[in-house]
């Protein structure tokens, strides 16, 4: 795949992407705190990567720590860009990236564990229709299309209500606290 | 102001560039976005079926055998160009009112007043076209009037997501606004500019002016993050 990919082309840049978009978005987590600006930085660092997909050289190493020093390099351009300073736990060389980059937090599982309990909490409380929506719509991350043939309604309303129990989810006083407490 | 304008879109997770544009600029929506974000995230949406579709609508598009043949087709037009121009006889050379550089002092002034961001003071930001370029950062919110008042003046602001187009009516005060106050962060990111020429009656665009024979005048905004 690195090889692959080395040569250039939209499909082997698909494959890398996928096999690795999940490991990016964790890296790129770390830098930022805001989803939205997640969101951009992931963006931006596939993009550097499509642009400079012909600069990789398998030769002289295997791609993922290409990707990773890619990934903190730009996270880091667009923090100076925004004239904002990386947060203190920032490592400020590339070799401590790795590690810090590919650590999980200390609190991962534990906050992971308590917003599950909240979400189930907070799913229990919903009418049927909208419970079940929940369940398709975020948690198995069906399109409207397949809700609606499974709701007996049309997309419409698999819209409106993928919309409402996000708007009602967002305005649960102890889910927000939760999701608060630390990044998600 | 911001929020209630996009606050429906956000909502209904209909987020294209043109809204996250005016993310980057507004921190009122993105928190606004963040917390719908952080709480879908917790319900089990991570994002990536959308980061996927938006990734690669942003790629190029390669195997696109039209796109091959742009260049050859330019060369050749060029090619064409130059031996057309060569073999034409001469003629007296003819000046094209609003085509070429504006040579003399622009007979309007295109006041930029403005905030650095929401809740600051509006100060004067710019006086176009006498002075050429003026700085102002991603947050800014800014509004043009343009002096003396009775010009009839048509401006467009053209960065890279955004052209926006405003008109002066033209009345009697010494400085009339020029359309409505517009956030910065809404063109997207890089330089914003700014093109504003005298209207004749008729011409609802510059397009129009320019070709009824006014002349551009245009600056750029220098946009900071």
């Amino acid at each position: 795949m690195d090889a692959r990919f080395a040569r250039g082309g939209r499909d082997a840049f698909a494959e890398v992407y996928t096999a690795h978009a999940a490991t990016v978005r964790r890296w790129v987590r770390r830098f930022f705190d805001s989803p939205f600006e997640q969101e951009e930085a992931v963006q931006e660092v596939w993009l550097t990567a499509h642009r400079s997909q012909r600069l990789y050289d398998p030769a002289k190493g295997p791609l993922l720590p290409w990707l990773r020093a890619l990934c903190a390099n730009r996270c880091r351009e667009l923090l100076r860009a925004a004239s904002r300073r990386p947060s203190s736990d920032v490592p400020v060389d590339d070799v401590s990236d790795a590690l810090w980059l590919d650590a999980p937090g200390p609190d991962d599982s534990v906050h992971a564990a308590a917003l599950r309990a909240e979400v189930a909490r907070f799913a229990a409380t919903l009418p049927p229709d909208e419970a079940r929506a929940l369940q398709l719509v975020f948690v198995e991350q069906r399109s409207h299309a397949e809700v609606a043939r499974e709701l007996g309604c049309d997309e419409r309303r698999s819209k409106y209500l993928k919309q409402k129990v996000l708007l009602a989810a967002s305005r649960d006083e102890r889910l927000v606290a939760l999701l608060k407490e630390s990044r998600p | 102001m911001s929020l209630a304008l996009f606050r429906d879109r956000i909502e209904a997770g209909d987020v294209d560039e043109t809204v996250r544009a005016h993310l980057r600029g507004c921190d009122e929506c993105r928190a606004h976005y963040d917390l719908l974000e952080r709480t879908a995230r917790a319900l089990g949406d991570d994002g990536s079926a959308r980061e996927r579709e938006r990734l690669f609508a942003a790629l190029p598009r390669e195997n696109d055998r039209k796109l091959l043949w742009l260049p050859i087709g330019a060369v050749a037009a060029l090619l064409l160009a130059i031996v057309a121009v060569n073999l034409r006889p001469r003629e007296p050379e003819v000046i094209l009112r609003g085509t070429g550089d504006p040579g003399g002092e622009a007979p309007f002034s295109l006041r930029v007043y403005g905030k650095d961001a929401p809740g600051q003071p509006v100060r004067l930001i710019a006086d176009f076209p006498g002075s050429k370029e003026a700085s102002v950062g991603l947050r800014s919110e800014l509004q043009y009037f343009v002096k003396p008042g009775t010009t009839r003046l048509v401006v467009e602001s053209r960065g890279a997501v955004k052209t926006l187009a405003a008109r002066a009516e033209g009345s009697a005060v010494d400085l009339a606004p020029v359309g409505k106050p517009f956030m910065v962060g809404g063109f997207g990111p890089g330089n914003i500019e700014v093109c504003a020429a005298a209207a004749p009656p008729g011409a609802a665009t510059l397009d129009d002016a320019v070709k009824a024979g006014a002349t551009k005048y245009c600056s750029t905004l220098l946009v900071s993050p």
